[in-house]
């Protein structure tokens, strides 16, 4: 009531009034308290979501660091913009397709300084992007850590062969859950280059396995 | 032979069983990952403000409200110049003289209301990026030129069309009936009358 007579007044978030039990609640309903003020729930959307684009970003960006400082910049967007979000729809995709615009920006703005001479961009933007990790974060020490385990080689080897946008692709799809459909609006490509992406991923991985008796024993 | 038999390259994996591996695999990081969570800290989100969350919303309301408006006016605007047009072009029998009622339509027989629009339009192309050429041409164009502007208008980040679009379609069926209208009265009545007429391009119309 206060908070309707003084519209400029910060009113208390509604987490404030009572607690709330943020692990079983979907991202599309938290994202939807955040609407009303609850910041928390973004606070919980973070915690779920900093690590997935940190991951999704070093594919794109080559520096970890620069991944990290890309997840803080999509995070603070969608928290700025999350008034334009409709919970009816996915909130990953949303977030996502920040998440790609954002590397995409930050690849332009590097573009002269990262893409390699006569590397034209391309849909989902690789010139941006075809830099190795070069810094040694918490993220890729863990990845490293995991060499030994078979269960992540297909993955790793996805890491080395394939080029940023057939990765990204490939994650959205088996990694995050995104349909072709929301690949494709997510990388801001066409609903067919989303499946072109995805089938040349899997075409270079099926050969990658054939040649390699190890992988394919998985 | 020893060295012929490892080389032999292994069979294809089925889609199958690759996307089986990949979603396994998937499944393998994204734990992983989710025990990295704790060594990022979270943001500081400032609160957000009750002005915060009205303007989250409110700007885009009420540009749609006067998006809305304007197009009330031009749809009405553009009723008004078409019928302004169609009375410049069609001859009427019933007239005493055909001076310019029975004239080839040409740009400057435009009434003002059609010029108001076709200045509008034009305006609105130019900040799309578009021209459009202020001519008789153009008008009948019009339905077409506004399929490329409601194309333009799908919103990049749900690939859904803007609400207004419903409004557009609205105008462009009332411009298509109206250009078609003056496309056939234009057929019929292709020889203008000898009348001597030579207009100036800010001559008032005889409706206007």
């Amino acid at each position: 009531m206060t908070a309707m007579m003084t519209p400029n007044t910060v009113t208390p978030p509604a987490d404030a009034v009572e607690p709330v039990e943020q692990d079983a609640v979907t991202d599309e309903a938290l994202a939807a308290r955040v609407q009303t003020g609850c910041v928390k729930s973004y606070e919980e959307l973070d915690r779920r979501y900093r690590v997935r684009l940190i991951h999704l970003l070093r594919r794109r960006v080559g520096r970890e660091s620069d991944a990290e400082d890309l997840a803080q910049i999509t995070l603070f967007t969608a928290y700025e913009k999350i008034g334009r979000y409709d919970p009816k729809r996915k909130f990953s995709t949303w977030l996502f397709t920040i998440a790609v615009r954002k590397a995409i920006d930050h690849g332009r703005a590097n573009a002269k300084h990262v893409a390699p001479s006569g590397h034209e961009p391309t849909a989902g933007g690789d010139a941006i992007i075809a830099l190795p990790d070069q810094t040694d974060g918490p993220l890729q020490r863990t990845i490293e850590a995991e060499q030994h385990n078979r269960r992540s080689d297909l993955w790793r080897l996805a890491d080395e062969v394939l080029k940023p946008a057939q990765w990204t692709a490939l994650w959205l799809h088996y990694g995050e859950d995104q349909t072709p459909a929301e690949v494709a609006k997510a990388m801001n490509i066409s609903r067919v280059n989303a499946r072109v992406l995805l089938h040349r991923a899997r075409k270079i991985l099926s050969d990658k396995l054939k040649d390699s008796p190890a992988l394919a024993a998985m | 032979m020893v060295n012929a038999m490892k080389t032999t390259p292994n069979p294809k994996p089925t889609l199958q069983d690759l996307e089986k591996q990949l979603r396994d695999g998937a499944q393998h990081r994204r734990s992983t990952l989710e025990q990295l969570a704790p060594a990022y800290p979270v943001g500081d989100y400032p609160p957000r403000s009750a002005e915060d969350r009205a303007q989250a919303t409110g700007p885009g309301v009420v540009i749609r409200v006067l998006w809305l408006i304007g197009l009330g006016g031009l749809s009405t605007a553009a009723l008004l110049g078409v019928v302004t047009l169609t009375q410049l072009v069609m001859p009427n029998p019933t007239a005493p003289s055909p001076g310019i009622l029975a004239a080839e339509p040409r740009p400057d027989t435009l009434g003002p209301s059609v010029r108001s629009l076709l200045a509008g339009l034009g305006e609105l192309e130019t900040r799309m990026g578009q021209q459009i050429d202020p001519s008789v041409e153009s008008a009948i164009a019009w339905p077409e030129r506004l399929n490329e502007i409601s194309v333009a208008l799908i919103n990049p980040d749900t690939g859904l069309q803007n609400p207004i679009e419903q409004e557009f379609n609205a105008f462009r069926a009332d411009l298509q009936t109206a250009a078609d209208h003056i496309r056939e009265q234009c057929q019929a009545n292709p020889k203008p009358a000898p009348t001597g007429y030579l207009p100036q391009p800010s001559a008032p119309s005889a409706t206007g």
